[in-house]
């Protein structure tokens, strides 16, 4: 693959998908260059799923058209498709057929050849570990194993642009760090890569690029430092808390210094300037609401604040 | 096309990883052939009759009645014997002769038969055929008796006379029509008419199974992958069509010509007969990629494909021949493609037509397959695509 890092790789524009009353996908525009990882940070119901079902032609938008490696994609041409690998957040695989027969299988839909398919698939074994499992069945696979196998499958025909839909949900510390390690050696070889998340941490460790995501908008665009130049020096505090959640949450609003507060499930979350000398005050107040306060935590400005400070909501609510 | 073939081994792949679909697959058409042949059977097996008492003259008639096919005979040596028959339901009828038939006959006295009917419609068709036989063979030992009292000579030279003459006498040939023309013979319901129904209907049943496979690939999300790649809807939905197709096309062959070598049956043309079934087959691969676009789960597609099969097999003359539909309903017959096969197999096995006779017919199978296999591809994709 010969790709010159920098030349625009894909591109849409003003993309627009209702579902009924919901916009799911509300004019999101994006390109992503060779070389390139762009991250798609949203929480769930954000429409992250929707935009890249555009992306990759399995869904015709309202409005907007997409652009890959130059050709247009649309859901009834097959036209830049073998420029895509996609990785669908649900697994698609078949449960009846060994790794390495649905990598064989997929290889064929790609128009690959035997010849060229038999040493790429060993090498796609290698990369997802699952070289000594190849001949087994996937319904013996574990929850891991099938979600790496379902990658696999998308990076197959060593596509140009490759579409990760949440990869990593449901697979353990080990092969989740193995998934980001190999994103990074495909996008350090050229390849273009379109990765979702609502994990923070990932986003921030892999994209170049980032677009927040929420309620079918991208409503902030840019490298890390970038958007978390936008919220300024302000620290965000975790706190958890066992107890009314909400309740507590609402008493912090107010607070001075205190600019965004959201609930978690278990925890509220709280954007504050010069957290650290806030923390005894917003502790005294939780106390004073009657919550039961577990592990706190401090962070220097990241995206969940980013995105909190937009939102006024937990990235994972 | 190398993406049809592959669609189609992996569907092929998956099917025999189940092990009671390599026993459908080897097992059934055994079960099809046994079907076919039991209606042969039926169709060949006489009713069995049985004949008490000893003597030329039963001895003569038993030959005679045997020759005519009509039934078997079974010989026994009371008429106790004999009652026991008929009323286990052994013989459909016996025939009891006194053992001085012979000599009495000669005699020019006449002679008493009995005759045990049993019940049912069996002993009635059979009878007259029966009597006929007996009333025959009487007919020459009466013969003889009456010339005996006429002449002097001996009774064993008029014997050996009246017997040269029964046997030379010129047979009476019957020669049956049918008003309206057609060939009695054509039975509509002989074996092969029924063979051909039974091969039609089961091979569509068969192929119609894919719908479930493909229910199968889109609930694993395969389905939807493979349209993300570059291949387009029409091939997906031929080569997920295609495996069942090799499957009911290998089935119904080895039908075809285990029937014929082991009953008889005839399928006419034998290319001819195969090009036929293959398009046929289509059409059903078909009908199945539609059900198993439209349909949501298994279950579902199950119910529909047994209630299609049969029902296009019953309105397109697989269950009771189309010659004795009514105008009407020959006529609907014809939005069935059991129908138009049906014909065409007629043309072959009947008719001894060739490929050229039946081209009409498969050129509307063939509309057929391709109208199904449209609207397939149609449905899956807004099936897949849609939101
Ligand atoms: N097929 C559909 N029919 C109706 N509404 C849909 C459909 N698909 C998505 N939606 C709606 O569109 C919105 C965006 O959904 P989408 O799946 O794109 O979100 P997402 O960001 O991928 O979420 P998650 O992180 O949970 O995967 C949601 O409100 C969802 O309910
Ligand atoms: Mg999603």
């Amino acid at each position: 693959m010969t790709v010159i890092p920098g030349t625009r790789l894909a591109e849409a524009s003003g993309l627009h998908k209702t579902f009924g009353d919901i916009h799911a996908v509300n004019d999101v525009s994006l390109h992503i260059d060779a070389g390139e990882t762009y991250g798609l940070l949203g929480p769930n119901g954000a429409g992250k799923t929707t935009t890249i079902s555009i992306l990759a032609g399995l869904l015709e938008a309202d409005e907007g058209t997409v652009m890959v490696a130059g050709e247009r994609i649309r859901p009834r041409s097959t036209r830049g498709r073998a420029a895509i690998g996609l990785v669908p957040q649900d697994l698609a695989i078949y449960p009846d057929l060994t790794a390495e027969e649905n990598l064989k299988f997929f290889a064929a839909l790609y128009g690959m050849s035997r010849r060229d398919s038999a040493p790429r698939i060993a090498e796609v074994l290698d990369v997802i570990g699952l070289t000594d499992r190849r001949k087994d069945r996937t319904s013996k696979y574990s929850g891991g194993m099938k979600r790496r196998l379902n990658i696999g499958i998308g990076l197959l025909h060593s596509p140009r642009l490759l579409i990760l839909d949440e990869p990593t949900v449901g697979v353990d510390p080990q092969s989740r760090n193995a998934i980001l390690e190999s994103v990074e050696t495909l996008s350090g070889e050229g390849m273009a890569v379109l990765y979702t998340t609502h994990y923070m941490e990932e986003a921030e460790r892999l994209c170049d690029r980032i677009g927040i995501i929420d309620s079918g908008r991208v409503i902030a665009e840019g490298t890390r430092a970038e958007l978390t130049a936008s919220i300024g020096e302000q620290e965000r505090i975790r706190i958890e808390v066992t107890g009314q959640v909400a309740d507590a949450a609402s008493r912090l609003r107010g607070l001075d210094g205190v600019t965004d507060v959201a609930a978690e499930d278990d925890a509220v979350v709280v954007l504050a300037d010069d957290g650290s000398a806030r923390l005894s005050a917003i502790i005294e107040r939780l106390a004073g609401a009657g919550a039961q306060i577990g592990s706190i935590d401090l962070a220097r400005p990241d995206l969940e604040a980013v995105f909190l400070h937009l939102t006024g909501k937990a990235l994972r609510e | 096309m190398t993406k049809v073939l592959s669609i189609a081994s992996f569907n092929l792949l998956r099917m025999f990883r189940e092990r009671a679909n390599l026993f459908f697959v080897l097992v059934f058409p055994l079960l099809i052939v046994f079907v076919i042949g039991s209606q042969f059977a039926d169709d060949d097996d006489a009713p069995d009759v049985a004949v008490a008492g000893t003597g030329a003259f039963v001895d003569r008639s038993v030959e005679r009645l045997e020759d005519t096919g009509a039934a078997s005979v079974q010989r026994v040596d009371s008429s106790a014997e004999l009652r026991d028959l008929v009323e286990d339901r052994d013989v459909v009828l016996g025939v009891a002769v006194p053992d001085d038939a012979e000599d009495a006959l000669r005699g020019g006295a006449g002679v008493e038969l009995t005759v045990m009917l049993g019940p049912g419609d069996g002993s009635t068709q059979v009878e007259g055929v029966v009597m006929r036989a007996f009333e025959a063979e009487a007919v020459a030992a009466d013969v003889t008796g009456y010339l005996l009292t006429l002449t002097d000579a001996a009774a064993d030279d008029i014997g050996e006379v009246v017997e040269r003459t029964v046997a030379a006498g010129a047979p009476v040939e019957i020669n049956r029509v049918l008003a309206g023309g057609a060939d009695p013979d054509d039975e509509p319901l002989g074996i092969d008419q029924v063979a051909i129904g039974i091969l039609l209907l089961m091979t569509f049943l068969n192929a119609l199974t894919g719908a479930s496979a493909l229910i199968q690939s889109r609930q694993y999300g395969v389905s939807r992958r493979m349209v993300a790649t570059p291949t387009s809807l029409r091939l997906i939905v031929v080569g997920e069509g295609a495996g069942r197709w090799g499957v009911g096309m290998f089935q119904a062959v080895y039908i075809m010509a285990t029937t014929a070598v082991l009953f008889g049956v005839s399928w006419g043309n034998i290319p001819a007969a195969v090009v036929l079934l293959a398009v046929f087959a289509a059409v059903a691969a078909g009908a199945a990629m539609l059900v198993g676009a439209v349909m949501h789960n298994d279950e579902q597609a199950a119910g529909i494909t047994v209630m299609v099969g049969l029902g296009l097999g019953a309105l397109g003359g697989s269950m009771l021949p189309l010659d004795l539909f009514s105008g009407t309903m020959r006529t609907v017959a014809n939005i069935t493609p059991h129908a138009w096969a049906n014909e065409a197999f007629v043309e072959l096995s009947r008719r001894g037509g060739t490929l050229v006779d039946i081209l009409p017919q498969l050129g509307v199978l063939a509309a057929f397959a391709v109208v199904l296999m449209s609207l397939a591809a149609w449905r899956l994709r807004l099936t897949l695509t849609r939101p």
